[in-house]
């Protein structure tokens, strides 16, 4: 009995490794072909360095749970363009969607710092079409459930964009998501569709995507900057499908 | 001596202390925890502590006026006692939407949970909704939306559900899951988090419409409303850091319509969905019940004060108000399916936090020792006021110029529409005319 006890207290007193958390950085910003982002721990003297390519999703950084600072800048040499701060929870995956146009540095007016004092992360818009920054949470359904969709809209200037998603049997509709937002993460039984992006309320196609939203799956589905009078339109899929 | 039910059949301070905390705990947090992350951050337990501080003053003053009175009637009771009666009359209409907003909000909440057990989308969310709404109307009008025995029971499972996910979460304390997913939130922001959550406090005031149901009343009731009060608040703060141990901050702003689900889920995976759904399924089907209960009673009594229309002072076969059981149920049920959430739960924050502070100015005025509690919760109660204004302004300027109109129809149009509409005071004045005629009448035949 006492060893059982003992046991059981050396098991409650074991420390283990933190789990590290997965982010990837996906780049909307309208203007420079290519963000160059460092992400600094709060208390460490390195940082990760990591270019991402405008319209790309960058692969996964493994990092310690806690907070880190993000400094995003256009070139490697260039000066800030945004600096900010975000916390990391242990063996959770994210994605940061850079949105907005890279041209100068962000200011953070002190409206802007009101509006965001009261309305909290679910307020966008809080520093006009400057480059901004929203975090997605990538948690898949379990393998035995439906996919998922959601769309994450980063068009500086654009109208609320919404989704109708075209199955063998039946559409599904996304609802409309303004700039700087992120949709609700919608279920999806069927294995395949063609998505179709329009502004809200107007009648004419912005983009088709061709979707695989498997069982056990997440599809994010990023709008980027207008380029040459087209959406840039890519998705990324998460999790593991059985099938 | 029972404690659960006293002998006389009057409620026992076991059942009313029970029927305080679920009063409470009934619906409220199992909306506000992804509202208040989104706002405060890793701050969010001390929104929970700030409001819980004017919700347990709150409590202390409406127990002492009750006491004092020695009435049941909230607010409404309160004024009119001292000869307030228009603003008593103006502060109940408020009420009244205020309380129908907190329906509607439970039903949102029973919709989203229930469904999301079963895998279903919009659709059947709004389905559960609408039969939840539609079935405890019928359940009131049986007479069963005073069902105590029932209640206590049910709030003593949620409770306990709840109890065991904050445990479980804190267990597997995490410091940077409190932040995990979101930007720091400077400590300014637990103010604004306490503003928009100020409706998880509201249930407690349901009790002072049954004071005179109550055994022992004058003696137990403000401590039964106080120290139910300040368990909630721990229970409250408890289930925001367990919660978020487990589910990761972002997630629980993501998901917030079911954040509770997803950290019972995170914890125990099928099971730990299940017992959460069950858990949450019922406590919102009881506080819907109950609040519809008080509602109606609230909109008969304050018909037949002459301070709303003579049409809602009317109890079917069961003796239950069933017009406004009806009426009340209907709009909530409605407003559920298409209003925000968001914005549904900070518009009613907003009716509360006003009587709140009403009920606190009152008991300074009233009451000669410990003047100070009250004063400190009217003007906490004040600024908590103040900023929810400022963000409804930034956040849901549309629900907040609707509620603000109501208001001033409120308060400036009611008079009118009273002298327009057959009220309980015009009704006794034509009896009245009508038995002097009658009188008149039969003197003229006698002659």
């Amino acid at each position: 009995m006492r060893v059982a006890l003992l046991l059981l207290l050396l098991a409650g007193c074991a420390t283990s490794e933190p789990e590290h958390s997965g982010l990837r950085l996906v780049a909307l910003a309208q203007g420079p072909g290519a963000l160059h982002v460092q992400v600094c721990p709060e208390d460490a003297d390195s940082c990760d360095d990591l270019t991402v390519t405008r319209g790309t999703v960058s692969d996964a950084l493994e990092l310690v749970p806690g907070i880190h600072e993000i400094r995003v800048s256009a070139t490697e040499d260039g000066p800030v363009l945004s600096r900010f701060e975000y916390g990391f929870g242990p063996g959770a995956e994210y994605a940061l969607a850079l949105y907005g146009v890279a041209d100068e540095p962000t200011h953070v007016s002190w409206t802007a710092e009101a509006k965001d004092l009261l309305g909290g992360i679910d307020e966008p818009f809080v520093a006009g079409f400057q480059l901004a920054h929203r975090m997605v949470p990538l948690r898949p359904p379990d393998a035995d459930e439906a996919g998922e969709v959601r769309l994450v809209h980063g068009a500086p200037g654009a109208q609320p964009v919404r989704g109708t998603l075209a199955l063998d049997s039946e559409t599904i509709e996304l609802p409309a998501v303004p700039y700087g937002a992120m949709g609700e993460a919608v279920r999806v039984e069927r294995a395949s569709g063609r998505l179709t992006l329009s502004f809200e309320g107007s009648p004419l196609d912005l983009a088709h995507v061709d979707l695989e939203p498997r069982p056990g799956t997440l599809t994010v589905v990023y709008v980027g900057a207008i380029e040459d009078g087209s959406l840039e339109v890519f998705t990324d899929r998460v999790g593991v499908s059985p099938r | 001596m029972n404690v659960v039910m006293a002998s006389d059949g009057k409620l026992g301070p076991v059942r009313v202390w029970a029927l305080s905390a679920g009063g409470m705990v009934g619906g409220g947090i199992y909306i506000a925890l992804g509202v208040v992350i989104a706002v405060a951050g890793q701050w969010a337990w001390a929104s929970f502590l700030l409001a819980g501080v004017v919700a347990v003053i709150s409590a202390f003053s409406y127990g002492r006026l009750s006491s004092h009175f020695g009435k049941s009637g909230g607010a409404f009771e309160f004024l009119e006692e001292m000869d307030r009666r228009s603003l008593a009359g103006s502060l109940s209409w408020l009420l009244m939407i205020g309380y129908t907003l907190t329906i509607s909000v439970y039903v949102y909440a029973f919709g989203h949970y229930v469904a999301y057990a079963f895998g279903g989308g919009e659709m059947l969310i709004r389905g559960l909704g609408a039969g939840a709404g539609i079935l405890l109307i019928g359940l009131n009008l049986a007479g069963l939306g005073k069902m105590t025995s029932v209640e206590v029971v049910i709030v003593s499972v949620n409770l306990l559900v709840l109890l065991v996910l904050a445990i479980w979460g804190m267990s597997e304390w995490s410091t940077p899951a409190l932040t995990a997913g979101i930007e720091p939130r400077p400590p300014s922001g637990a103010l604004v988090g306490a503003a928009a959550i100020f409706v998880s406090y509201e249930g407690f005031q349901l009790l002072t419409y049954e004071y005179d149901e109550i055994r022992d009343a004058k003696r137990v009731f403000t401590p039964i409303l106080a120290s139910s009060a300040i368990f909630v608040v721990l229970v409250y703060i408890a289930v925001t850091l367990g919660g978020t141990m487990l589910a990761g901050a972002l997630t629980v702003v993501d998901r917030k319509q079911i954040a509770l689900s997803i950290a019972a889920e995170e914890a125990a995976g099928t099971a730990g969905l299940v017992v959460m759904t069950i858990a949450a399924g019922f406590a919102t089907a009881a506080a819907i019940n109950s609040t519809l209960f008080s509602t109606a009673k609230l909109a008969a009594r304050v018909a037949r004060d002459g301070e709303l229309a003579a049409w809602f002072d009317h109890e079917n076969g069961q003796g239950v108000p069933d017009r406004p059981v009806v009426l009340i149920g209907i709009l909530a049920t409605a407003m559920a399916l298409i209003g925000s959430l968001s914005s549904l739960v900070e518009a009613a924050s907003l009716v509360f936090l006003a009587t709140f502070v009403v009920v606190n100015v009152v008991c300074a005025r009233e009451m000669r020792r410990q003047r100070a509690i009250p004063i400190v919760g009217a003007v906490l109660g004040g600024i908590i006021g103040v900023v929810l204004l400022a963000r409804l302004a930034v956040t849901a300027p549309i629900p907040l110029a609707i509620l603000l109109v109501l208001a001033a129809l409120v308060f400036l149009g009611r008079p009118l529409v009273l002298k327009r509409v057959r009220t309980e005071g015009s009704k006794d004045r034509e009896d009245g005319d009508g038995d002097a005629s009658d009188a008149d009448t039969d003197e003229e035949k006698g002659s």
